[in-house]
């Protein structure tokens, strides 16, 4: 029972982090119906970003959140500027999973080309270190400051959507592109500031990734499986379903890990998407689009 | 001789290669209702979409006020004050009715005028004081229509553009729909309104014009037009499907003759 409680514990705290991440993974396809396979490449660079801050400048990881989210909303906005705008509306859902699959690629091959290919880790003062709670239950200060960091961000990322004039003008086009459009909002624009933010939200979060686990450039093909299988356990879409499922699906794999092993651990996110996909396809707080079977 | 507030000269509009409008004019005096009647396909929501901005004319133009707004984004005229309701359902069904409206002033940048444009709206739509915390998608189909009709009086527009208002409503909810056009219209707002209901668009109306295959066949008062036995045949009553008031007019004189 022990254990179970310590793998709930890790659970939750991890859980918080995936759902910063997917957080703006599934911004990104309610503002642009596009499925962003380049998020888990711009979380690695965000990173790779917090280790160069930390090993040449002494930055800790959590203070250099502040430098890298506003680099990585410019980044984002840039990415949206030259690969998808320019994409045919026809034609720009198909063909978003191509492009973003190929900024991937560049991204990695960036990465790879700066850092190598040698996994990296950012060990800090605290890195190692946890504190016990109740009967012997052990809570690292990484994953703790990592959770409550992420849970603070996703409240500014709801105060944004939430109460200001941008982030409505996000939920409209979100809702129904053409009234935003008939009332004033430059939904171009928008998709971009929508890209930007995105990206941003996920990049605060590789930041509290290197600190938690190692990295490689290559490491974003297993995080953008992992970010997937969250948003449509979620609802695609659905910046509160993506909270959630971040939350439960930590849950669940850090449990597995402690009650059976880490190898079972991997593979529930998947066993969890395809379970979502056979019974309930529009995930946990999605909607099933008009028309669909 | 006063200038129109919106004078439509000669525009040809399509999309892709087909052309639906084929030379439409019409004119609309300040304060005037028109309602725009005629078969599906006829090219009366691509009207309203030349006026507002949504599909650029290829050629032709448009006067507001005399002034060219030809082939403008729905933005530019949004800030001139011509407001285009889309014949879907236009509001926001996941944000509260009071964000609807504030979105509705999306380009003013006053928050106090925004502030006082919704009390005004809610002298004549009671129903977003009521009930301006609930999620418009809560809203039943009239209601939503009547929050909608209120939002565009955020902008204090010169002209609204209506399209099908009343489209998929049932009696009670249209009856809902029309009483409020009515209460714009005794406002003096000027609209142009695109109405399958013919009768009831054209009773709300000054004016009424019909279009079939992408060109203006009538115009004139609302009234004439209610009374217009072609018109009433084909758009007011039982009528044969795929009839024209072209198609009938020569039918009639190949009678005559």
């Amino acid at each position: 029972m022990h254990v179970l409680i310590q793998g709930l514990i890790m659970g939750v705290l991890t859980g918080g982090v995936y759902a910063l991440m997917a957080s703006g993974q599934t911004l990104i396809f309610g503002v642009m119906k596009v499925v962003n396979l380049a998020q888990g490449a711009f979380v690695i660079a965000s990173a790779y970003l917090t280790f160069s801050l930390f090993t040449q400048f002494g930055i800790d990881p959590f203070v250099s959140i502040l430098i890298t989210t506003p680099l990585m909303f410019g980044i984002g906005m840039l990415a949206h500027w030259v690969f998808l705008r320019p994409l045919r509306k026809e034609d720009a859902v198909e063909l978003s999973i191509l492009v973003t699959f190929a900024l991937a690629l560049l991204v990695e091959g960036l990465l790879s080309v700066t850092y190598r290919t040698t996994y990296r880790s950012i060990n800090n003062t605290y890195s190692n270190k946890a504190f016990l709670l109740g009967d012997g239950f052990s809570i690292p200060y990484v994953r703790l400051y990592g959770f409550f960091i992420s849970i603070a961000l996703l409240l500014v990322l709801y105060f944004v959507l939430q109460k200001t004039k941008f982030g409505r003008a996000i939920r409209a086009t979100v809702q129904n592109p053409q009234s935003a459009t008939l009332l004033g909002v430059d939904s171009t624009r928008v998709k971009a500031y929508g890209f930007g933010l995105g990206i941003a939200t996920s990049a605060a979060s590789g930041s509290i990734f290197g600190l938690l686990y190692p990295f490689n450039s290559g490491s974003h093909y297993d995080l953008i499986s992992r970010l997937l299988s969250v948003v449509i356990l979620g609802g695609l879409g659905s910046i509160g379903g993506a909270v959630f499922a971040g939350i439960l699906i930590g849950v669940v794999s850090s449990v597995a890990a402690v009650v059976w092993s880490p190898t079972w651990s991997e593979m529930t996110f998947f066993i969890v998407l395809l379970l979502v996909l056979l019974f309930r396809p529009q995930g946990m707080f999605g909607r099933l689009e008009r028309g669909a079977a | 001789m006063t200038t129109p507030r919106l004078e439509i000269k000669n525009i040809i509009a399509g999309y892709g290669a087909g052309l639906v409008l084929k030379g439409v004019n019409l004119e609309l005096q300040t304060g005037e209702v028109m309602c725009l009647i005629g078969p599906n396909g006829a090219g009366k929501s691509t009207v309203l979409k030349t006026v507002s901005g949504l599909l650029p004319p290829r050629e032709g133009q448009i006067l507001l006020d005399g002034e060219d707004i030809t082939g403008q984004t729905p933005k530019a005229n949004l800030r001139r004050g011509v407001v285009h309701v889309p014949q879907e359902r236009s509001l926001f069904p996941g944000m509260t009715l009071w964000d609807n409206l504030l979105m509705g002033g999306y380009l003013i940048r006053d928050r106090k005028l925004i502030l006082s444009r919704i009390e005004e709206a809610a002298h004549l739509f009671p129903i977003i004081r009521e009930r301006q915390k609930e999620h418009a998608g809560s809203l039943s189909g009239g209601e939503q229509k009547q929050v909608e009709l209120a939002r565009t009086l955020l902008f204090d527009p010169k002209l609204i553009l209506l399209d099908e208002p009343s489209i998929g409503l049932d009696p009670k909810s249209r009856r809902l729909v029309f009483d409020a056009i009515n209460g714009l219209a005794k406002a003096g707002r000027t609209i142009l309104l695109v109405e399958q209901n013919a009768r009831s668009g054209l009773a709300a109306s000054d004016k009424g014009a019909v279009l079939e295959t992408g060109v203006v066949r009538i115009v004139g008062k609302a009234s004439d037009l209610l009374e217009n036995p072609e018109v009433a045949k084909l758009y007011l009553g039982a009528a044969g499907k795929n009839t024209t008031v072209k198609a009938v007019s020569e039918k009639a004189k190949e009678g005559r003759s």
